[in-house]
């Protein structure tokens, strides 16, 4: 065999892994219900970007493509109902062939539009990103509507396990772009720390001259230039480092944790949260998410949902 | 159909997230971007805002949601890109902020509206203290039914 033909195999035996379809499932439910309270309790937020003025629209992504003014006020309300409505089928795995991509087209229409009036909301990028995996996956071929009208699958398949390994390499290329930024834009200056600390200070002191909460903490931190210089460091080796963990296992748990201290500690120094990895669900692709549903907490919820006669990673393999 | 599913959109999506890696890293987009966000040397960044004024001449900070939404960055902004887009679209920002100060009773005192255009030394600001290297009123408005707006030239300099 030809080392190119064993590349292809390597290549197909990780990203065509056979999984139960209970993997996707927990995924198109964590993910779709993140999105679902997200844009519930974001509604008012998009709503009101019928406040501004048709000068300040600078439309970004697919809106650019597809709109060259802003939409009326009824219109606006409109595609955020109907963005809102058509999460639920996607958590329910309703019709979700039909339901899914018009749910992750309509999220990345509204937040494309969230983000095209002069700020980008890089804090809705990953949702958006794993929405669309998630929405050509067979995700609803368990723990779903549509999955009781069909017979049961019991066999682990490649189908099942390629959605998973897509979310990791999309959540693991993002930070390492942010990575990579840092590097190009700001060099030497990030390695000292004085670019981050620049930042935490001009963070903190737009929110206090805007008029909006700031964080206490990254205030009086600011002073202390080797700490800076010593978070710089973690931060690239947490964005730069995040390949790791695609090799699974300790390695996953051990950058995803990193990963979300990383974020608590933006949250403590500069008061930014970004809610989709702040509840862990941006990192639930890097492990086998079916073994949530091993936890008593969802027997107790819905037996008949979530009952299995046998554990879904201990399935027989199904082949194509 | 399932192999060109994993490959084709899987594959075809992480291809495409990556993608901007060849870009400029400050060219930003949505959903596909550099996530330039923490990356840019920010040596004497520039900020705008509104502020209003009472009767005594006494600055007030607004809160976003007077701007435009309740979100910061984008009040921000807002302010910005009324600045940049010269005395017609910051008199309309400037209005529809005065409008909704006059409907708010938390902001009764106030009687001006302003548009301000600073620049500062972000750590001096928590050492030293909070004054900014640059400040510039841009453009004012009256707060109230007889609201009337003007651009302000403006002095560079200290406060």
């Amino acid at each position: 065999m030809s080392v190119v033909a064993k590349i292809v195999r390597a290549v197909d035996r990780y990203w065509y892994a056979p999984a139960p379809s209970e993997r996707p499932a927990v995924l198109r439910i964590a993910v779709g219900g993140f999105a679902l309270v997200y844009l519930a309790v974001r509604f008012g937020s998009f709503t009101r970007l019928a406040r501004f003025d048709a000068t300040q629209f600078a439309p970004v992504g697919p809106i650019a493509v597809l709109l060259s003014e802003p939409l009326s006020p009824p219109l606006l309300l409109a595609l955020t109902l109907a963005t809102l409505a058509c999460a639920v089928p996607f958590v329910l795995g309703l019709y979700y062939r039909l339901t899914a991509p018009l749910f992750a087209g309509l999220f990345l229409l509204l937040t494309s539009y969230r983000s095209s009036w002069g700020m980008t909301f890089h804090t809705e990028n990953l949702v958006c990103l794993h929405l669309l995996v998630l929405a050509f996956a067979p995700a609803a071929d368990a723990l779903s509507l549509d999955a009781r009208r069909r017979p049961r699958v019991l066999e682990a398949h490649g189908r099942y396990g390629w959605a998973g390994r897509a979310l990791s390499a999309i959540t693991v290329v993002t930070y390492v772009l942010a990575g990579l930024a840092k590097v190009r834009l700001g060099g030497a200056g990030w390695m000292s720390g004085e670019l981050l600390q620049a930042q935490i200070a001009y963070d903190n002191l737009r929110k206090i001259e805007l008029g909006s909460f700031h964080s206490p903490l990254g205030a009086a931190l600011v002073t202390e230039t080797w700490l800076f210089a010593v978070l710089s460091w973690l931060t690239l080796v947490v964005e730069l480092g995040a390949p790791v963990a695609l090799a699974g296992g300790k390695l996953a748990l051990g950058w995803a944790l990193s990963a979300f201290g990383f974020h608590l500690g933006v949250v403590a120094l500069m008061a930014i949260a970004f809610p989709y990895p702040l509840s862990f669900v941006a990192y639930l692709s890097l492990f086998r998410a079916e073994r949530v549903l091993g936890a008593r907490i969802f027997g107790r919820v819905s037996p008949r949902a979530f009952f299995s006669p046998e554990a879904p990673h201990a399935r027989p393999v199904a082949r194509d | 159909m399932a192999r060109f599913a994993a490959y084709g959109i899987g594959m075809g999506l992480v291809a495409l997230v990556a993608l901007p890696a060849f870009d400029h890293p400050t060219e930003d987009s949505y959903p596909l971007s550099t996530y330039p966000m923490f990356a840019r040397p920010r040596p004497r960044p520039r900020l705008f805002f509104a502020e209003g004024l009472d009767a005594e001449g006494t600055r007030h900070r607004l809160p976003p949601r007077l701007v435009a939404t309740e979100e910061v960055m984008q009040a921000a902004a807002t302010v910005r890109r009324a600045v940049q887009g010269g005395p017609a679209a910051m008199g309309r920002l400037c209005a529809s902020i005065a409008d909704r100060a006059a409907q708010s009773a938390e902001h009764a005192s106030l009687i001006e509206i302003a548009l301000v255009d600073a620049r500062f030394d972000p750590v001096a600001y928590f050492t030293r203290g909070p004054e900014p290297v640059e400040r510039r009123v841009v453009h004012q408005c009256a707060v109230g039914a007889d609201a009337k707006s003007r651009p302000r030239r403006g002095r560079r300099g200290a406060p």
